[in-house]
Order: C-alpha cells, then structure tokens, then sequence
C-alpha cells in the first residue's frame, strides 16, 4: 500500500504582480521501504511540491493522498504532527533545547510525558549514531553531521512512515552527508520508512531507489 | 541610483510604510497642536497678566463693618499690629498703603456732593421774631390757645444774614424751633442763632407736627463740643460774638473738606481697580512721582484745574472721635496733577495722591490695600491672611485674574502632559520606525558591503528613504497642524470662558469686577515647524544608529566569530507551551533580562503614580467629607454682609434649598438702658436729637445662630454661658416678637441675651442678671416704635471693640413657628399657609452647605432660582455669596491632578500596550524560525502562542512582582495601586500578544524558508 500519493497536483503562486504556477500536474505514487530522490534545477517545484507533501498548504488543484486520505480533507497540523515527518537542509533545531530536548519536542508533541519522550529521545539519538557525550548539549555546540543527525532522530520520534528530507545533506561534508544518507536509506530499507529527498546532488540520486526529475513544474524524468 | 533604490526599498512594504505614515502624521499633529495650545495658553496669561490688576484689601470685620466713618479703637489696634515690613516680605507683594485718608481744604473750594457732615447747620443772625406761634393745641372759649408745658411753638422771623448756611438763602422768612431748652426770644428783636435746617420732609414723617406754613425750619442747638448759648441777642451796628463767627468758619471747613487718598500707584486703589471711576482727561501719575495726583472733576472745575497744574492744599487734623470734626493746621501741601476723574457723588472733592501713608486716625474698617503681581496673588493672599491679626480679612480683588486664567493654566499643563507623552510617542515610534526600516536591513547591509559600496553611499540608501517616508509624513502633519490650529484656539477659548463662567457662580472667588477681556494672540509658528524638524532630524538620527548596528552586525570582525551557547542541562520539568517557555526563560540569557527588567520599572512608575493618585483622591475625599462651606447674603459688590434688607420670602426660598441647611439670620433693634440716655428736652427738637442720639446706640440683634451675628462672620464667638444656657436658646425661644403686642395682654417675659462682658462690667451684671432696657423698632415709611423690653444675661462675649450689641432669640423679631414654617393659616385667606412676610426683612444671613459635595449642585439651584450673584444682579435681588475659596483652591488643585491622572492613566496604559508590543515584537520577531518549526511539527496554534506568550508572561510578572516588592512600603492603602499593576500588567500582555499573533501570522511556507 502506498504511503502518499500525488494526483494531478498543481500549486499556484498568486501575487498582485504574478501568477507562477510551481506544479503543472504531478502524479506520483511513493510506497513505504523505499527512497526517493527528487531532481530539478532551481525553481522546477521540487521545494513546493516537498511543502505539499509536508502538509504545509494543500495543492491548488489535484489530491495528495495521504493513506487514502486527502490532505485537503483533514485536520493539517494533526497530518503533520502524525503523519509526516520532515528533515531540513539547515537542521533547524531549537537553539535553546539541548539534543536530546530537541527530539523530546514532536514527541511530547504526540501527548507524550516528558521523561518517557526523553528515553525515547535518547534512544533514538543513539540510533542515528550520536555518542551520549553530546546528547546534553545545545545545536550550537554541535558540529553539522551531529546536528543533522539529531534532526534525522527528531524525525524518527514522530513516528510516521513518511520522512521528507529537503537538501539534507546541503551543508554537509562528503562523508557526513554519506552517513546521513545511509541512516536515510537503511531506515528506508530496514525500519519501512518511505524516504523523499529533494536534492541537487545527482550521486546522491544514484543511490536512492527512485528518482524523479522536475522540469518547470512537471515530472520530466522518472 | 542609490537614493531611489533607498526611496523603492522603503515605500515598496507598503503596509508597513503606510502604518508608520499615519502613526508619524498622528504624532506630529499632536505635537504641534500641543505646543501651539502650550504657547496660546501663555500668551493669554501674558496678555492677562498686563490688562488686570490684583489687590488685596486688609480689612478689620469689627462690629459696625462697613461703616467708614467708624472710630473703632479695634479697628486701630489692628491696624497698629500690621507690620509695614511683615507685608512687605510677602512674596507677590509689590506695594502696601494704609488705609488711612487725610483731609485738606482748598480756598474756593464748596463740597456739593458725597459726605457733608454738618450740611443742615447754620449760624443765622434773624431780626423781627414773631411771637410763639403755638400749633396743635386747643383753643380757649375766646379763640385762643390753651398753653400748656407740652404745648408746641415756634417763631417766624427774617433771615437777615447767614453768617454760615448751605441750604438758605438770606432775606427770606424762616421758622425757628428752640432745640436748647433755654432760648426765649423777645418778640421784635434780632438774635444771632446757631443750630441746624430740619430736613422738613423727613420732619414731616418722624416728628409728626412741625410748623406746617412751609418756610424752613431752624432748629436752635448748642455748638459742637461746647456748652455755650447756642444764640445771642444782636443789636444792629454791634459786633458779633466771637463763638458764632468761629463756628460758621468751623462749619465751613468741616463741610468743604477735600478727601485726600494717599497711595503708591492710582490704579490700584480700590475704586481705580474695580473700575468704578474712570479719568476723563489727563492720565494717572506715574508711582514713582510723588504728590503727582488725579482729582475729581468737580475739584478741578473748582479751582480750574488742567492736568499739568500745580496747586495748593492746606492740611486739615480730624479728632480722634470724629472723622468731621476738622481744624486747620496751616500746614501747606503741593500737588501735581496728571489727570482728572470722572468721580460719583461719593467721591466728589477727592485728590487720589502718590504719596506716604497719611498721619491721621483710621475711621472705618479698611486698614490698607496691597498691590499683588498677578501671578502671586493668590499665594500672596493667603499668605498675609495668615500673618494679619485676628479678624482682620484679606480679600484678594484680582480683576477675574485668577478665574479666566484658571481654565487656561489647565489646559496648559494638559498641553504639557500630552507633549510630554507625545514625545515619548515620538521617540517609541521612531525607535520603531529606524529599527524597522534600517535596523533589519541586514542582509541589504550585507550585500552592499559584499559589494563594497562606500559606507557613505550605503547610509545614503537607507537615510533617502527613512527621510522621504518621516520627511512626508511630518510635512502633511505639520499642514493638518496648522489647518487645525485656529479651530484649536477657538475651542479652547470656547471652553475656558464656560468653565470660568461656571466655576465662578456665587463664588467667594469671584469678588471685584470681572473684566470682559477678549484675546486674540499671535501665536509664532516657527516652534511647531523646528519641532516638526526635530522629528525629522531624531527619525535619521535613530535610522544612522541603526545603520551602525547592522553594518557592524552585517561585517565579521576579522578572524572573529563568536557564537552564543546556552548554559544547562537536558530537563523534563513541565509540560506543554509552559515547558518550551521555561525552558526559554532559562536559557534566553540577557534576553531574559530585558523583559522582567522593563517590568519592574515599569510596576514602579505604575506604583508611584497610582500611589500619587490614590493620595489625591483620598485628599479630595477627606477635603469633601470635612470641610463645611458656608454662604452668606451679601451686597451686589459682594464686600459688605450686614445692613442689608432681605426679604422673608427670598429667607424661605433659601431655606427650601436642598442642599442648604442651617440658615441663620439676624435683625438688629436700637438698645439702650433708660438711665444711660441723657435728658432731652421734651420738645421737637429734643425728639430730634433723641433720635439722632438713638441712632448711635448698639444692637440688640434677634437671630438663631450666633454665626449670624455681623460681629462674628469672621471670628467665632467665643461665649461663656450662664449654666444651663447654649446657644441653642437663640432657635429655640419662643416668644412675642418685640414689636407685636402680646397676646391677651400677656407679660412678655424676660429675655435671655448674650452681651460683652464690657457692657456687663460697666452695668455692674454679672451673669443670669436682668436688667431692663428699650428697644426701637424702625421700618422704612413708618415712624420708629420704642419697647421696653427685660433681658436677661445668659452669656458673654468679650467684645472686639465696635458697639456693645445684645443678642437675643430670633423669636424677638420673628415668630417662631412663623420662622420654621408651622404657623396656623389665616383660615379667612386663601393663600396657603407660608413664612414668607414682604414686610419682614432681615439685616444679616448666613447658611451652610450640608456637605461640601453639594457645592455644584448648590450653585446651580441657587442659579436655577434666580439669585443674585456678585456683580450680576438677576430676578430675585438677594446676593449670594459662598465662601468657597478655600475649598476651591484644596479641591481644584487636587482635582486638576486627579483629572489629570485620569489622562494620564489612559496614556500610560496605551503607552505601556505599545511598551509591551515592542518590547514582545522584538523579542519574538527574531524567534521566527522556531514559530515555523513548531508549526512544521504540527503543534497547535495556541500551543506555539502559549510558549511564547507564557515566557513573556512570566518574565513581566516577575519583573512586577519585584517592582512591588521594592515599594512595597509605598503602599497607601485602597485598591487603586494594585488595581494599577493589574492593569499594567493586562495591558503590556495584551501588547505582548498582539505581537505575538502578529509575528505566528507569517505564512507557514514562507517561515520555513526563513534563513536567520
């Protein structure tokens, strides 16, 4: 069964200038165990269509079906606090929460108390490999792998089987943005995750299991 | 290029381009709208300081005030213990002039007019008297009078020469009456006479039988102060006896005395300032040229005066007794004059002189006048009040100084106050403005520098656009400023002259003229156009700050790079936006400082003005709840509350006054004791001078409160009672009044009195004595009545100096049950039944307010029923007068604060609104990254705006609390202080979460691109 899928989906940006349309009609189903990768040069929609699946707005026309349901028929943030979770190229981690309060956050999110979300947020922090040295320590003091790492493990706490990565390994080194594609695949592959990476790097791309190439707003390449 | 990208840059966030318009357009109107009220406001107070003139007048309430001519040895002892210096030192004081006036006599000069003390005497040589005519009595069987002791006569004779007479001429027939008890004249001769003209139509009324053939009548008396025969036998060809010849020159020197009023400055004496006399030619000396003078206009026709002129006066002394009694001490006195006055008969022969006090006995009560500077007077007032002797009163005559400026002196510290605030307004929004505009331009700072563009050309964009957006904005304010500023000026004078009008309504405050003075200022623009620029200038002056703080924010030191890291450790304390906020707390660092530390200021500001508030208005409270305001009736100039004639029914509408209580009056018999009264010959002319003799003697006043008694208006009466008696015999006695018979020929009775202990002392009473006396009845067109009447001395006053006067019930002149209203209706009329008697008036009036917080109220009912106020007589004639002074400066002062406070209040809260808005704004507004991944998860809206709002809650409410804690011992008591901090509190959390939504309005897809 699939985990999301796009049907016909267009998203248009209206402003009293302009009018752009990000999304000319994207149809795609993405199943759970697997990675995909989405392509495209500036400004082909990647990001756009990323938002859409994260549940942030809901197409302009067309349906994302989230387990069979559209997203424009359910409550958005309830979608995004259970059905999705998304990881960013800049880590975006609460500055003043330490790593493991960090993931502690969707997790108490879902009605969790705090002490049990912190097990769970340790637990999950040791996954994704992090040593229990930096768990106490704040995104600042951090170095980029580790951070993006805990955003990857904030992820995880969700509990979702939709993981939306945007660039996520953007701002990192080659060898940590392997690491973190490597949690991103193995999690794919061995926990059942339905993994969606925008990204520019087209061996990064290689790796994954599908990729789909936006051009202009449409699925030049799949 | 630079300064219209600048320019684009800004206009182009239009919403928040337009917002800062208005708020800048709103600001600069209130600004300069309250600086041109602010000036208006001055320059009215100027133009009132120079067209009114403030005096006070120091006046001695002894027992027979206002009587001018009174030789009241109080009054004198007063005027002794007034100290030249003392008012002098008074601060406000600008000049001081005793009261005393001195007398002169001029060659040529003939009094017509004002005061002629011995106007009615003459010294007469007649020939050819007849034999007695007898009149009245009745005729023999021969047609004959039958002569008896009792029997009236009088001669006719032939003036033949008026050695002294002002109102007969000689060679006419005259009748003579002997007033002396002793002149027989032998029928034929010629005598030289001295004695008075009767008045013959008051004669006619008061004497009852007189010669009835029309000629006029000379009543033959002794001379003043001697007891020589007041007549002599003349033979033609022989000289004239030296006495008579003396007293025609006494009596002419007397009579044509020349009033001269020494003073420091003419215009304000008394009758100048009140503008009761005008000059009619010349203009009034300069105070600084002594003997320079102003004369009345018929002085100066007299001795053909111009203004230039020098001329000559011969001082004259008065006697110690008796202003009149004038003899000439060969003295002679220059004078300049500068100009000449239009006078009234009152003040006809009067020189006004720059001059020293004059050396001569004070009659009557006014012991001198100080001349005030305006601004002071009122301070200066009650300061001399407090230095002058007991019952002396200083009354303040400001012209309406204080009364038209009283409204503008509020309005102008209103002005102030919104200045004030405006330009904390001003500051607060282009703080905002620079912050906004320039501030957050960071990234624009950044890629300028990157493309190294010269730090002037990058001020150059930012200061072009934050220049355009103020510069228009201030220039459309300062246009609106000016187009409502004569509209401004039009309504605050609208306003001050009703509220002046209003305020002053049977006010103590508004004794003297009022004078009618319109203002039309000229107010400068040039303050509101350099305050216009000073917002400009303070708008760039912000906007370069800000500039400097992000190009240095914009540009890494070099090889610097600090980064801050929150201290602590991972915790699991709290739940919820509460746990996010604490946890922000925490670790917010200087952050979290800011907000609780703003806080407490602010609960301290807040704590200390509603403090003040709160002292005011208990001050108010208390100020209304204890002090009693008293009113009185009074003249129509206000300055006199005795010997007037008011109206019973006037009485009734007073005491039907809600709002008005204790009405007390009085009425006053002539009283003497039968052994004290000299004899007087039982003819007319002895009834004449029996009368005249009568009309010296003191009071016996009926009232029903000592507090009505002329004597003890301006001191309490201090009496000691017979044991047993209180004052309360005064209302509740009931008995006949003096002048109605008693009914079935009943004994009156004896009545209980209060007398001064000098006139017990010289009596030889004591206390619970009686003792009898007569009484005299007088109304006007009828003949006086005399009753003997028994009092009984159940008190005693000491007297301060004045006449020895009796007070007794008011039962003595006014039934009681008439006086309170139950009196049993006549069942033939058919008026229902009523206090109100035409015939019955009263001398004095006195009542009080039943609480000082009717005193509006009171003043609008008395207005409603057409009462007189000072200087405005209406249809009902009777002058009120409250004395309400005192009250009004405690109470306006504190209510100007307290209204103030209001506005201020509602400002603060405003002001505080924003204080939190920013303040929240800026904190939160840099935390939007952290909104959009809350938001991202999937948490709440209200979860994300309570874990902001809660660590600004949190951080405020700490802060206050501290505050509190600090001034705690502040705390006066009431509601209004913590009431304060609630407020304070609801409305910078109401600020904080207006910014709050304001910053969660971003679009979701927008904030999760935001880059920091």
């Amino acid at each position: 069964m699939s985990v999301i899928e796009l049907h016909d989906v267009k998203y248009v940006y209206q402003t009293q200038y302009q009018r752009t349309e990000a999304l000319r009609g994207i149809s795609y189903t993405f199943e759970p165990g697997r990675v995909y990768a989405i392509l495209g040069s500036s400004g082909s929609g990647k990001t756009t269509l990323l938002s859409l699946m994260a549940g942030l707005d809901v197409p302009t026309d067309g349906i994302v079906l989230c387990e069979g349901v559209s997203t424009a028929d359910i409550d958005l943030e309830q979608y995004r606090r259970e059905r999705v979770a998304m990881i960013y190229q800049d880590f975006r981690l609460f500055p003043l929460l330490t790593a493991v309060e960090n993931v502690m956050y969707p997790i108490e999110l879902r009605g969790m108390k705090p002490a049990e979300a912190k097990n769970r947020s340790i637990e999950l922090l040791k996954k994704v490999g992090l040593p229990e040295t930096v768990l106490d320590r704040f995104p600042a003091m951090l170095s980029g792998g580790e951070q993006q790492r805990v955003a990857i493990a904030r992820a995880l706490g969700m509990e979702t089987k939709l993981l939306l990565a945007d660039e996520p390994t953007g701002n990192l080194d080659s060898q940590n943005g392997e690491t973190v594609f490597k949690i991103l695949e193995d999690l794919a592959h061995e926990d059942g995750y339905c993994v969606v990476i925008v990204t520019h790097d087209e061996d990064l791309a290689k790796h994954a299991d599908e990729s789909i190439r936006l051009h202009d707003g449409e699925i030049a390449e799949s | 290029m630079l300064i219209r990208n600048g320019i684009n840059s800004i206009i182009r966030e239009r919403a928040r381009t337009a917002l800062f318009s208005l708020l800048i357009i709103f600001l600069t109107v209130t600004m300069i709208l309250s600086i041109s009220v602010l000036l208006y406001c001055n320059a009215v107070m100027e133009s009132c300081d120079e067209a009114y003139r403030s005096i006070a007048l120091i006046e001695y309430m002894g027992s027979e005030y206002p009587n001018q001519d009174e030789p009241d040895a109080a009054a004198r002892a007063a005027a002794e213990a007034l100290s030249d210096d003392d008012i002098l030192a008074v601060p406000g004081v600008t000049a001081w002039t005793r009261g005393s006036t001195a007398t002169a006599a001029a060659e040529g000069y003939e009094r017509r007019f004002g005061k002629i003390p011995y106007g009615n005497r003459g010294v007469l040589v007649v020939s050819r008297v007849s034999q007695p005519v007898y009149q009245g009595t009745k005729l023999d069987a021969s047609g004959k009078p039958i002569i008896t002791e009792d029997s009236f006569f009088y001669h006719t004779c032939f003036l033949k020469t008026a050695l002294y007479s002002r109102s007969v001429n000689e060679g006419i027939i005259i009748d003579i009456i002997d007033g002396s008890g002793l002149f027989e004249p032998e029928p034929g001769k010629s005598y030289v006479l001295n004695g008075s003209f009767l008045d013959v139509s008051r004669s006619a009324r008061e004497l009852g039988d007189y010669p009835k053939n029309g000629l006029p009548i000379f009543l033959v008396e002794s001379f003043i102060a001697t007891d020589e025969l007041p007549y002599a036998e003349y033979v033609e060809g022989t000289e004239i006896p030296e006495r008579f010849l003396s007293a025609a020159d006494q009596y002419r020197v007397m009579n044509n005395y020349i009033r001269v009023v020494p003073c420091r400055d003419v215009n304000d004496v008394y009758v100048f300032q009140q503008n009761d006399l005008h000059l009619a030619a010349g203009e009034m000396p300069d105070p600084g040229a002594p003997n320079a003078c102003v004369v009345s206009a018929d002085l100066a026709e007299a001795l053909d005066l111009e203004p230039g002129d020098v001329f000559t006066l011969e001082d004259l002394q008065s006697t110690d007794n008796d202003r009149y009694d004038l003899i000439s001490t060969g003295n002679m006195h220059s004078y300049t004059v500068t100009g000449i006055v239009e006078a009234s008969f009152d003040y006809c022969g009067t020189i006004w002189v720059i001059a020293e006090d004059a050396d001569t006995p004070l009659f009557g009560y006014l012991l001198g006048t100080v001349s005030l500077d305006n601004k002071s007077a009122e301070a200066a007032a009650e300061t001399l009040q407090e230095i002058v002797p007991d019952q002396v009163r200083v009354t303040l005559l400001d012209q309406g100084y204080g009364a038209t400026v009283l409204p503008f002196q509020e309005i102008r510290s209103t002005a102030v106050n919104v200045l004030l605030i405006c330009s904390a307004g001003v500051v607060a929004v282009l703080l905002l403005f620079a912050f906004l505009f320039v501030g957050r331009q960071s990234d624009t700072v950044r890629i300028m520098v990157s493309l190294g563009t010269p730090g002037r050309k990058i001020a150059l964009w930012f200061l072009s656009g934050a220049l355009v957006v103020c510069g228009i904005s201030v220039v459309i304010g300062v246009v609106l400023g000016m187009l409502l500023r004569p509209a401004a000026f039009h309504m605050i004078s609208k306003i001050a002259a009703v509220g002046a009008e209003e305020a002053l309504r049977y006010s103590e405050t508004s004794l003297g003229i009022m004078k009618q003075t319109s203002f039309d200022p000229q107010i400068p623009l040039w303050p509101d156009l350099l305050a216009a620029l000073g917002i400009v200038a303070l708008a760039l002056l912000f906007s370069l700050f800000f500039l400097r703080l992000a190009r240095r924010g914009g540009t890494r030191k070099r090889g610097k790079s600090r980064v801050r890291v929150p201290h602590g450790l991972t915790t699991v304390h709290g739940e919820g936006g509460l746990r996010f906020a604490l946890l922000s707390i925490r670790r917010g660092g200087l952050r979290s400082l800011v907000v609780p530390l703003v806080s407490m200021m602010l609960t301290v500001a807040v704590l200390v003005l509603s403090g003040v508030y709160q002292t005011w208005q208990d001050e108010l409270d208390n100020a209304l709840e204890e002090t009693r305001i008293d009113g009185m009736v009074v003249s129509l100039d206000g300055r006199y509350y005795s010997g007037l004639a008011m109206p019973m029914d006037a009485v009734q509408t007073l005491l039907d006054t809600e709002g008005v209580e204790n009405v007390s009056v009085s009425f006053g018999y002539r009283y003497w004791l039968p052994e004290d009264m000299p004899p007087f010959k039982d003819s007319e002319g002895g009834w004449y001078l029996r009368q005249s003799w009568i009309a010296a003697q003191p009071d016996l006043i009926a009232l029903n409160s000592l507090s009505a008694a002329k004597g003890f208006y301006y001191a309490d009466p201090a009496v000691t009672w017979l044991e047993g008696w209180d004052e309360s015999m005064l209302s509740e006695t009931d008995m006949t009044p003096i002048h109605l018979p008693t009914p079935h020929g009943k004994e009156r009775g004896t009545i209980p009195a209060v007398c001064s202990t000098e006139f017990l002392e010289k009596h030889g009473l004591r206390l619970g004595d009686t003792f009898d006396c007569m009484a005299q009845y007088k109304r006007v067109g009828y003949a006086p009545m005399e009753f003997s009447v028994t009092l009984q001395a159940v008190g005693s006053y000491v007297q301060q100096g004045g006449k020895a006067n009796v007070y007794a019930p008011l039962s003595c002149y006014i039934r009681k049950d008439q006086w309170e209203g139950s009196a049993v209706p006549d069942e033939t009329s058919e008026k229902p039944p009523s206090r109100a008697d035409a015939l019955l008036t009263f001398r004095t009036c006195r009542f009080y307010l039943t609480s000082a917080r009717e005193l509006d109220a009171v003043r609008k009912r008395l207005w409603e029923q057409g009462f007189s106020a000072v200087g405005n007589m209406r249809k009902n004639r009777t002058t009120v007068l409250l004395r309400d002074a005192e009250f009004l400066k405690l109470t306006e002062n504190m209510k100007r604060n307290i209204t103030m406070g209001r506005v201020m209040s509602t400002v603060i809260s405003l002001l505080i609104m924003l204080l939190g808005f920013i303040i929240s704004w800026l904190m939160t507004f840099s935390r939007r990254r952290e909104f959009a991944l809350m938001r991202g998860f999937g948490a709440q809206k209200r979860r994300v705006f309570a874990s902001f709002f809660l660590e600004q809650a949190i951080l405020s409410v700490a802060g206050c609390l501290v505050g509190c804690a600090a001034l705690f011992r502040l705390y006066v008591g009431g509601v209004t202080q913590p009431l304060a901090v609630v407020a304070y509190l609801i409305c910078y959390l109401l600020g904080a979460a207006v910014s709050i939504r304001m910053v969660g309005k971003t679009d979701l897809m927008e904030l999760l691109t935001i880059r920091d």
